[in-house]
């Protein structure tokens, strides 16, 4: 029986293919201080930058510090970033020591029970999506490799409605 | 046309489509997942040219108000199988549920993933990076009366993928946070949970384990250090026969973490397990408190630390440090010890145009020895063009092996990257290794070449050739698992 369902959900996904909306989930999690943070709040005025990663991800460790970048250059004008560790219950002790010790001060949450991981249909780490001010996802990036974090500026610099540039090879 | 050809070419159309999300009034309807199809054009060993590998997930779900009803769907032809290295198909509809969310009420009914007490009275999951389905199929229920107070329960029946017996789970959990509602940065926390596990090894024959697990835990969250305990005590309440005898066991769990004025943060973390699980606890993993995630028997008799640190001391100098430990509670033969380290560091934006970095692995265990270097460095030619290489040396010694060999493999890559259009991956792997785990010959190295289009930021289309040795492969900026592989591929992988 199994076997038809993946069919007839395939064709039914054909016959409606239209995008009309790509609404971000609304998810609540607690962050590294056990504080709540309920994602819609941080939608309705911001562009926000997420990413899924965990602290046995190597290609995510890389990419951190380039959200912690994009944060520096782009937090006053409406940007907020948001890291998403999907370490499960029994590794999750080691994300805060991580975060703090390399300085990082974007938001950081716990998503243990991978609430936010099925909410945003993620695919693999590292996982980045931009939303933009209207709570909608306007970006969607699987994996980082080096200097793809000029691609993720861009998108962000276009939903912020400013001139950016971070060239940093120029710089 | 077969099903499978059908489903190839449907699910490759659906590489050019995305966001399938449609919203009629107060309904949404949602489907997105991922899919991977590889098709062997050549294989060395004749056997397998023209085989096809689909991959895929669907999920489905439709959204009305603070309902949502939606299912996961696997398929497979065919899957590799980690845990047994052999190969299965899949068409499955893995997850099926309905939710209820509100501010104060999450209600869920048909498949549950969740963890209670640190995963020591709870921890039904699904582990997508090593294939494991591993959820309850019942309904929970989640109250949050006033914000520093939450009460959950839950009750379900769950199969651990590759145990054929299905376990009846009833589990709750009271998390009372009492400064929750301030903005005060000291927040104090206590945890208390339980769980009523019965696990029917044969119930033809009526050979049940009933297990009950009672956790208590608390600490406090500071503005530079947090601490966390948790004490959890497990009783057999069944036997499984009348004459075994009716076990207890206990558990400690405890974690401090600090951050030094800025400049570092340092971590630690003890375990004491002393016959809390047993080889059928399959919905209870305590923490490890270990470096690599390994742990020496799960939980039924162990105990140790980890000591860490991490810091940046200068902008773009990434550091950390970690060392762990773990023996027996009970010395029993033969006696196990675990010692491991680790140091990495990572270099960013310091060196014009590189970014060099590494990172140096002990791990010595009861039946494998290993030390391991990976050095490896980024060199950017423009914004959007670059090279990363590595080499990995490691050495490493089974001793689970009668004549104990000592063998070092070395892997070597360099995957050139053009920023959201092209890479290009080689991977070379070499060994002195005679024989593997099961006494086979085996062969001594790996050449693999792969070019890879990226058609959208959500597809890719790949070709590769060469063998793997399969495993844990990182290409594209993610890791995942590779079957074994020997020919030419072509493969196309989407996220929808």
């Amino acid at each position: 029986m199994f076997r038809s369902i993946p069919l007839l959900l395939v064709i039914l996904a054909l016959c409606i293919n239209v995008a009309l909306s790509a609404q971000a989930p609304d998810i609540t999690l607690k962050d590294i201080n056990n504080k709540s943070v309920t994602l819609s709040d941080l939608y309705s005025e911001n562009v926000v930058l997420i990413e899924f990663w965990s602290t046995t991800c190597e290609p995510c460790k890389k990419q951190l510090p380039k959200m912690q970048a994009l944060l520096d250059k782009y937090g006053d004008k409406g940007l907020v970033v948001v890291s998403i560790a999907t370490d499960s219950a029994r590794m999750m002790s080691k994300v805060k020591p991580y975060v703090n010790g390399n300085r990082y001060t974007f938001i950081t949450l716990h998503d243990p029970d991978q609430k936010a991981w099925k909410a945003f249909h993620a695919p693999a780490e590292p996982y980045t999506i931009v939303v933009d001010k209207g709570g909608e996802v306007a970006y969607v990036h699987i994996g980082y490799n080096p200097g793809d974090e000029y691609e993720m500026e861009s998108v962000v610099v276009n939903l912020l409605g400013i001139e950016g540039t971070w060239k940093k090879l120029t710089d | 046309m077969s099903d499978k050809m059908i489903i190839i070419i449907l699910i490759s159309l659906l590489c050019i489509s995305s966001n399938l999300i449609l919203a009629f009034g107060d309904y949404q309807f949602s489907m997105s997942g991922n899919n991977k199809f590889q098709y062997l054009l050549v294989d060395e060993e004749g056997e397998n040219k023209g085989k096809q590998y689909i991959s895929d997930r669907l999920e489905v779900s439709v959204l009305w108000g603070p309902f949502e009803v939606g299912t996961v769907v696997n398929i497979d032809y065919p899957r590799w199988v980690r845990f047994i290295g052999e190969e299965e198909d899949r068409a499955e509809m893995s997850q099926l549920y309905l939710t209820y969310t509100s501010e104060k009420l999450d209600a869920t009914g048909g498949t549950i993933i969740k963890s209670m007490g640190r995963g020591m009275t709870l921890h039904a999951t699904e582990d997508l990076s090593i294939d494991l389905e591993h959820y309850l199929k019942g309904a929970g229920v989640s109250f949050r009366p006033v914000e520093y107070l939450e009460i959950t329960g839950l009750g379900g029946k769950g199969e651990w993928r590759y145990s054929g017996q299905e376990d009846r789970v009833i589990a709750g959990e009271v998390e009372v946070s009492p400064l929750g509602m301030t903005s005060t940065s000291i927040q104090p926390f206590v945890d208390f949970s339980m769980s009523h596990i019965n696990i029917p090894i044969d119930p033809e024959s009526d050979i049940v384990y009933d297990q009950r697990y009672i956790l208590l835990g608390g600490g406090a969250y500071l503005p530079f250090c947090e601490g966390e305990f948790y004490y959890a005590r497990r009783d057999m309440v069944k036997s499984a026969s009348p004459g075994e005898p009716k076990t207890k066991g206990e558990a400690i769990y405890l974690t401090a973490n600090g951050t030094i004025s800025r400049f570092a943060s340092v971590e630690f973390e003890y375990k004491r397990y002393d016959n809390y699980c047993d080889f059928v606890s399959h919905f209870i993993t305590p923490p490890n408190a270990t470096i690599f995630g390994d742990s020496i028997n799960e939980g039924n008799n162990e105990q140790g630390f980890l000591i860490g640190a991490n810091s940046q001391p200068i902008d773009g100098l990434h550091l950390h440090f970690a060392y762990a430990f773990g023996n027996q509670v009970k010395k029993v033969e033969p006696q196990i010890k675990v010692k491991e380290m680790q140091i990495d560091a990572m270099v960013q934006d310091i060196i014009p145009r590189v970014d060099p970095g590494g990172y140096l692995e002990f791990q010595d265990e009861f039946e494998r020895k290993s030390i391991r270097v990976r050095p490896f460095a980024t060199f950017f030619m423009t914004e959007k063009h670059s090279i990363t290489g590595s080499i990995e040396f490691e050495k490493r010694t089974e001793k689970f092996w009668e004549n104990r060999p000592t063998f070092k493999d070395q892997i070597l890559e360099l995957e050139y990257y053009w920023t959201g259009n092209v890479s290009a991956l080689w991977r070379f792997e070499w060994t002195d290794q005679k024989r593997d785990q099961m006494g086979e010959s085996i062969r001594h190295n790996w050449n693999f070449i792969e070019v890879k289009y990226i058609i959208n930021p959500r597809s890719e289309f790949s070709v590769g050739y060469g063998q793997l040795r399969g495993g844990k492969v990182c290409s594209g900026g993610s890791c995942f698992w590779e079957s074994p592989f020997k020919g030419l591929r072509a493969k196309l992988t989407s996220v929808f």
